[in-house]
């Protein structure tokens, strides 16, 4: 008796799993490794006072750094980008063919910034990590797909906004007029990886929103 | 198991286990020459601009600060895998990033450099 009903549990849960096999069409993990996490247990050694040679050796050169009136800052990024991809067989006929994927992406990110003076004396330093939704996003593809679904351009180029100031050349004109306010130059100051345009800098290019 | 049986089986198991594969990669940036010369090659208030850029050529990006100048190399290579199952894809990929920095004083001689941890290598 107690076997029959064993049996019968088993029977059910291979059932369920044959069903959801029938509805599940593919899975996909996307990640992306945007350079080395940051040691930010480092920072706490570093206080005002300090000069940027001594940061430098600790750290090597800043993912992105820039001019200030009174000094300069050094900023340090780490970005980890993970996308889980759920594909669902898509119902009757078209379904032979085609699968709908939902996909959701989450942001890792690590940074570490430090202000000196003109003297290259460090006035402030400081480090945040934390986990940001990254975009979600909905297709319906053939057969399968390993493709991004999400955009996470912003993120993706963390690592190389310090080679993108001559792209100011060929920007829309109202982001052209507001290129003297730009955070990129190395000029104006830093900006963290994915930072609204509701910020002041981009004042123009709200303009084009 | 009768022979039949069997086959579908074998043939189930192929299919899920069925992959394929994509690899690819590529390199952004500046030509990262600073991890072929010596450490001690470049020597702070000896080594120049004109030694750095004859050594290294044009700096990613050229900044100037109030007192002093700075040149920042910046190299990039992406690589990527992935391993595609019938219902389950796996794709890393991995951006690694080679930087060099070099602060020269108003008469353009070298006050401070450093290269980064992390390299591609060459």
């Amino acid at each position: 008796m107690r076997d029959s009903a064993k049996n019968r549990y088993r029977h059910a849960g291979l059932c369920v799993a044959l069903l959801a096999l029938h509805f599940v069409s593919g899975c996909a993990l996307l990640k992306q490794e945007l350079g080395d996490p940051l040691p930010l247990d480092r920072i706490d050694g570093f206080e005002a006072g300090r000069h940027y040679a001594e940061v430098l050796e600790a750290f090597g050169p800043p993912t992105e750094m820039s001019a200030l009136p009174n000094g300069m800052v050094f900023q340090y990024q780490y970005v980890g980008l993970k996308e889980h991809q759920f594909g669902l067989r898509v119902p009757g006929k078209i379904g032979e063919w085609f699968k709908a994927v939902y996909g959701a992406a989450k942001a890792n990110v690590e940074v570490m910034q430090f202000v000196f003076d003109e003297e290259g004396v460090l006035q402030a330093a400081d480090a945040k990590a934390w986990k940001a939704d990254a975009g979600a996003g909905f297709s319906v593809t053939l057969v399968f797909s390993a493709g991004s679904l999400t955009d996470t351009t912003r993120y993706e180029e963390s690592g190389s906004h310090a080679v993108n100031w001559g792209a100011a050349l060929t920007f829309p004109l109202l982001e052209s007029l507001n290129v003297s306010q730009s955070l990129e130059s190395g000029a104006r100051g830093v900006q963290l990886t994915a930072t609204p345009t509701i910020v002041g800098q981009h004042t123009l290019e709200l303009q084009d929103e | 198991m009768s022979t039949s049986v069997r086959g579908v089986a074998i043939a189930t198991i192929a299919l899920v286990f069925a992959a394929g594969c994509a690899s690819y990669g590529s390199i952004d940036g500046v030509d990262n020459l600073w991890r072929e010369v010596e450490v001690d090659h470049f020597q702070k208030g000896i080594t120049t601009q004109a030694d750095v850029l004859g050594e290294l050529g044009p700096p990613s990006q050229l900044i100037n600060l109030q007192n002093q100048t700075v040149f920042y190399y910046l190299a990039q290579q992406s690589t990527g895998q992935g391993k595609l199952f019938i219902i389950w894809n796996h794709v890393t990929e991995t951006k690694k990033y080679d930087r060099a920095i070099f602060f020269f004083d108003k008469a353009g001689v070298l006050e401070e450099f450093a290269f980064s941890r992390e390299s591609i290598e060459r």
